[in-house]
């Protein structure tokens, strides 16, 4: 459904994939791989136009599949849904979906996250206000000595992309002498609803809170994955030795985990300055601790276990001790500690967003939107609500997920 | 006192010092490690290179690495965490004024949270099994989720400004210093309100749900049992011999969220523009006050490191058997 809501904007899924496609070519014929075409700027579109693919040819096998299926079979009545509940349930879905969101946002909205319209006409509009978008292209646009066709249109995609010209006014636009020279040159022009309504800015709540979707998510992927890579390493560590190094690598557990997160994530960051990388960094450095000690304690009751020491009696090499036997039963945990690290990042990331020391405007996420929002509580509510509204769905989702996980691994838990 | 309660103290005090000094230790490290020399940001690029020279001695910046690390070590033992210049008065100084008021809402929020935890947990092993008790799970799992800026802004936003009830900032009202004891105290309530309960609401959530997990799992137990099967009533098993028995794993769960609780301490402060601790942090960054900072992370963790004394000693006090731990 969402792929179909995104068919609305043909023009640009059609200028990032001529653009993917082009890139790839030209970079194959490319001496210097990675040299001349790169532009890190159209990465999103490239990413974005990729996943928006693999969804149309899913969809169209899915498709191809059931009409092959009813022809065989005729009208064999719906399909028995299974009946044994996945341990993800609902709470998978919302996430994927929210996921999925953030990977196709670029095509999901109509007017950019970051276009300012009219500050006269489409300031702090309510939600469900009607406005106008008209789209511009870039007056110097493509340098017409560029030799060859697909150097002309790899130009002319990424030219549409990163260069047209976006007004948004709440009023219809009544003539369009005030475009200049450009006058009568619009791409095309719409109405448009702000669903969310739009900032103090006048910039489209809606199209942020999708945009925020992926920078907050993936910030909580990355970071909750570098986490487990911290404190799987440290765990698993600490649980294969006995003595002194598992006694020293938990007093450091124990130690990051006396500094509130916070207060640490703000400490360190004052010193290095925000952007995405470093606050992934950040937090991943403050939310390894969990996972480490999780990571450990199953490894040690694992490692005493009868078939691990009938492994070690049989002579197995402790290299496939671990990855055979070990590594396996561990990834209950891992996942179950993952995905609540992964919340707690989410989380992270937009505490430091709100207090306005995470990303910083204009690159929104949902932190820093309802950190902006936080001046007009009083009389724009629509700014805050809707980025809380799905960052709370979020957390809720992922925290229940996490407790979906580790009930059914250990039943005994149900009933909490 | 028992003595080997006060044993078990003692041993709980003397581990808790390797913790302090490695505290003080991790903050110097990443101070020092990440790029920025704090004396580079006093002075401007253009001054001649022997002042700042000067300016880098006179920080002690000169020294080996270790002179520096051992200097500070010694200073920060005692008390001494530097000279903030965006408040012109030492750190300590600052940070003892504003202590207070963060003690009072952490206090305030953590009172909440036991109290409102306890009932609500009471309510659902009552009523275990039932709609209500499956309900409440549900409610108190989005609760937990819920982040606390969110519940911030949604208490600030229905009962400051729809409902005027509660005031949206700040600790009293303007005037409020010529007002009468009573009616000083009850403005302050009326201004801790809304900041104890979004720096509460995650916490009661948590606490909520261990303590009915512990509540269940005591009750399944043979002592349990035992007193039901000798036919004390239902009120009297629930006082002595549940309740002592499941508040002991949950108090070092309350010990652990007091990290949290701090955290939610920032936010709303931040929010609820509360003159303490978690607001100096964070304005402190704003004004690019490293010795600030560093305080301010210094005693948050000192902090933590006390609570989870304290509630460990709670914790040996209501059940001895801790003690030979």
């Amino acid at each position: 459904m969402l792929a179909a809501v995104s068919l609305v904007q043909y023009r640009l899924i059609g200028a990032s994939l001529v653009s993917l496609a082009a890139f790839c070519v030209l970079e194959a014929g490319n001496r210097a791989p990675f040299g001349g075409y790169w532009n890190a700027a159209l990465f999103e579109y490239w990413f974005a136009g990729i996943v928006w693919v693999v969804t149309a040819l899913w969809l169209l096998r899915s498709l191809i599949v059931s009409i092959r299926k009813r022809r065989k079979e005729g009208n064999v009545g719906p399909e028995v849904p299974s009946t044994t509940a996945r341990p993800w349930g609902a709470s998978a879905g919302i996430i994927g979906l929210v996921g999925y969101i953030a990977l196709t946002s670029p095509f999901l909205t109509l007017i950019e996250p970051n276009v300012q319209g009219s500050l006269v006409t489409t300031r702090l509009l309510p939600p469900l206000s009607v406005g106008y978008v008209r789209e511009l292209p870039d007056p110097g646009s493509v340098d017409p000595d560029t030799a060859g066709r697909l150097h002309r249109a790899f130009a002319d995609a990424n030219n549409y992309l990163l260069h047209r010209t976006v007004l948004v006014s709440g009023d219809p636009p009544v003539d369009s002498q005030s475009d200049g020279p450009r006058a009568g040159a619009a791409i095309r022009q719409f109405r448009t609803v702000f669903i969310f309504g739009t900032d103090d800015n006048a910039r489209d709540v809606f199209s942020r809170v999708v945009a925020g979707a992926r920078v907050s998510l993936g910030i909580g992927i990355t970071a909750a994955l570098g986490a487990l890579l911290i404190g799987g390493a440290v765990g698993f560590a600490a649980g294969m030795s006995r003595g002194v190094l598992d006694g020293v690598l938990m007093r450091l557990t124990d130690l990051f985990l006396a500094i509130p997160s916070l207060f640490l994530v703000i400490g360190i960051l004052a010193f290095v300055g925000q952007s995405i990388v470093t606050i992934v960094v950040v937090l991943s450095l403050s939310g390894w601790m969990g996972i480490a000690r999780v990571v450990r304690g199953e490894v040690v009751s694992l490692r005493e276990r009868e078939f691990i020491l009938a492994a070690k009696l049989l002579r197995v090499s402790t290299w496939k001790i671990i990855t055979r036997h070990l590594l396996p039963n561990l990834r209950p945990v891992i996942v179950t500690a993952t995905v609540l690290q992964f919340a707690s990042a989410v989380l992270g990331e937009a505490s430091l967003g709100f207090l306005g020391l995470g990303i910083q405007p204009p690159t929104a996420t949902w932190g820093n939107m309802m950190g902006e929002a936080t001046g007009y509580l009083a009389s724009a509510w629509w700014i805050g609500l809707f980025p809380g509204i799905l960052l709370a769905v979020v957390l809720v989702a992922a925290h229940s997920m996490g407790e979906n996980l580790a009930v059914d691994r250990n039943p005994d838990m149900a009933g909490n | 006192m028992a003595l080997s309660l006060l044993k078990f103290l003692t041993r709980r005090v003397l581990h808790a010092i390797p913790m302090i000094l490695g505290l003080v230790t991790l903050v110097f490290f990443v101070s020092r490690l990440l790029p920025g020399d704090p004396a580079s940001l006093y002075v401007s690029p253009g001054i001649p290179l022997r002042v700042a020279e000067q300016l880098r001695a006179q920080f002690g910046l000169d020294r080996s690495l270790w002179i520096q690390y051992l200097s500070w070590l010694s200073s920060t033992l005692r008390g001494e965490l530097g000279y903030s210049f965006a408040h012109n008065a030492p750190v300590r100084d600052v940070l003892l004024r504003v202590f207070p008021n963060t003690l009072l809402l952490g206090a305030t929020a953590l009172v909440l949270e036991c109290i409102l935890a306890f009932v609500l947990a009471a309510l659902a092993v009552r009523t275990a099994g039932s709609r209500f008790d499956r309900s409440l799970s549900k409610l108190t799992l989005v609760a937990y989720s819920l982040p606390s800026f969110w519940v911030g802004i949604l208490l600030l936003s229905l009962f400051s400004f729809s409902l005027r009830i509660f005031p949206p900032s700040q600790m009293h009202s303007v005037g409020a210093e010529q007002l009468g004891g009573l009616a000083a105290f009850g403005d302050l309530l009326k201004h801790l309100a809304l900041p104890a309960l979004t720096v509460a609401t995650p916490g009661i959530a948590a606490i909520a749900r261990y303590l009915r997990t512990s509540m269940t799992e005591t009750m399944r137990q043979d002592h349990v049992v035992a007193a039901i099967g000798m036919g004390l009533s239902g009120g009297r098993v629930f006082r002595s011999y549940i309740l002592p028995n499941s508040v002991g794993p949950v108090i070092s769960v309350i010990g652990v969220e007091i990290g949290v609780l701090l955290t939610g301490v920032l936010v709303s402060e931040t929010l609820f523009a509360w003159p303490g601790m978690g607001r100096l942090a964070v304005m402190a960054i704003f004004s690019r006050d490293y010795p600030m900072i560093l305080g301010c992370t210094l005693s948050g963790g000192a902090l933590v490191v006390a609570a989870n004394i304290v509630a460990d000693f709670v914790r040996a006090w209501i059940d001895p058997r801790i003690r030979l731990t």
